[in-house]
């Protein structure tokens, strides 16, 4: 939040711990800019802040919909697509190898989103109740699954990360 | 899928920094969570040539006690103040309606301030505010005016506030039981919505304050609904009898109507939910003020 800008013509972010300077067209949302940037896995889905498809975490604001966000107001920012769930040897993370074994994802359009919003919930609380999962899922529209193997997938990822059992339960 | 809002964009630092682009030739609108209003930018319903960012004025989040009362800032988000004791104890019927909000995002990035600015028939937090007594303050180029929530939600797409004001608080009266419930749709908006609010003493209601959104294109108060309670004890048989009541406070002829729900829907609907409301009012802590 520092100076007053007018009509940037790009801004700088920082894209899964990766500096970038994304363009931005005037009156352009960050999902568009992502996008044109070549980060495909943020969705245009609804394009109008209902479906989740387009989700990042977006610096202290965490979970957000890019659909919905000027792109000029992040400057500066610290942006998260799902690559940035992968560890530095590029491994997937509990999250995508649970949805993997657990045939979560169907078509994957909507997958992104859905792990973001996984990922943000897991941040927020290590060991989430089924219903907890469900309300943070409540921003994300699938189609395919139901949902059910998804929430599965979460509980069951958030087992095996680290701080999800009080300290006192044994070595890990 | 770009230019899709105004061209020019500014972050704000102050509210005398907004105040001043208010004033401008450009026509402005206010941007916080972006929630009630990228998607109408998005549509076309506005066109302004200007967007003002309000989300870094830190002056105008929070929520503290004031003139025995609550008071919320503009951009405190619905997660916030659904969380909140004090908004809890204090305004039940709030945090109910600030609880039931959409979805996770929704709820975490969308702003009280922005959903009284807009004030859709889809909204949660308008019944609660009207039906609590509530007071919307705004700053504008001649100091701050403070608007009853009953002369804030004036007509369709329509609220008190000039375009050179900016919504700064809203305040929230102590002293009643309150309530809130809503159905909503798949997207998880409202469909209809109703809040209570009941002054009691033991078993008795003094007074009653019932407002219901969804039905007319913007949210409104049931006065025969409050009149058969008022001076009558809290029973099944009264809010069944004031229930009743709210199918004569809404004009048919003037009920929304659209793919979600027509209007003959909606007014059955607002009589079943402002039974619950009246009985989730009753059953809630009395608050001390």
């Amino acid at each position: 939040m520092s100076q007053e800008k007018k009509s940037a013509d790009s801004i700088r972010v920082c894209i899964n711990g990766e500096r970038e300077r994304l363009d931005i067209e005037p009156g352009e949302t960050l999902m568009s800019s992502l996008r044109r940037a070549g980060h495909y896995s943020v969705k245009n889905g609804c394009d109008e802040g209902v479906c989740g498809a387009c989700n990042v975490i977006l610096g202290e604001e965490g979970l957000t919909r890019s659909c919905l966000v000027p792109a000029a107001s992040c400057d500066g920012d610290d942006v998260m697509t799902v690559e940035g769930l992968l560890d530095d040897d590029g491994r997937l993370h509990p999250l995508q190898e649970e949805f993997l074994d657990r045939g979560a994802a169907q078509c994957g359009y909507c997958i992104p989103g859905v792990l973001l919003s996984g990922y943000d919930l897991l941040q927020r609380d290590t060991v989430p109740t089924e219903e907890a999962i469900a309300d943070a899922l409540s921003g994300n529209i699938c189609r395919c699954t139901g949902y059910v193997q998804q929430i599965e997938a979460i509980q069951a990822a958030a087992e095996r990360l680290p701080d999800a059992e009080p300290a006192a339960e044994g070595e890990h | 899928m770009s230019n899709q809002l105004p061209v020019e964009y500014v972050e704000a630092e102050s509210v005398d920094a907004v105040l001043e682009l208010l004033a401008g030739d450009s026509e402005t609108r206010i941007v916080a969570g972006g929630y009630s209003l990228v998607p109408r930018l998005k549509d076309g319903i506005e066109t302004p040539d200007r967007l003002v960012d309000i989300s870094g004025i830190d002056a105008l989040r929070g929520i503290s006690r004031q003139d025995g009362g609550t008071r919320i800032g503009a951009l405190t988000t619905h997660d916030r103040i659904a969380a909140s004791a004090t908004v809890r104890d204090h305004a039940r019927a709030l945090a109910e309606a600030t609880d039931s909000v959409g979805d996770y995002q929704a709820k975490h990035q969308g702003t009280i301030g922005g959903n009284l600015v807009v004030a859709d028939p889809k909204y949660d937090a308008p019944a609660a505010v009207l039906a609590l007594g509530g007071t919307i303050v705004v700053r504008g180029p001649n100091g701050r005016r403070r608007i009853d929530a009953e002369e804030w939600f004036c007509g369709p797409d329509e609220t008190a506030i000039e375009p050179d004001e900016l919504l700064t608080e809203i305040a929230i009266p102590d002293g009643a039981r309150s309530g809130y419930i809503r159905t909503s749709e798949y997207s998880g908006y409202a469909i209809v919505s109703v809040a209570a609010r009941l002054e009691t003493d033991g078993g008795l209601v003094e007074s009653a304050r019932v407002a219901v959104n969804g039905a007319k294109p913007y949210p409104i108060r049931l006065p025969r609904v409050e009149e058969t309670l008022a001076g009558g004890t809290l029973d099944d048989e009264r809010r069944a009898r004031a229930a009743d009541a709210a199918l004569r406070d809404v004009d048919p002829g003037t009920l929304v109507a659209n793919e979600v729900a027509d209007g003959r829907h909606r007014l059955g609907l607002v009589r079943s939910y402002c039974q619950q409301a009246l009985e989730r009012a009753s059953v809630s802590p009395a608050v001390d003020s």
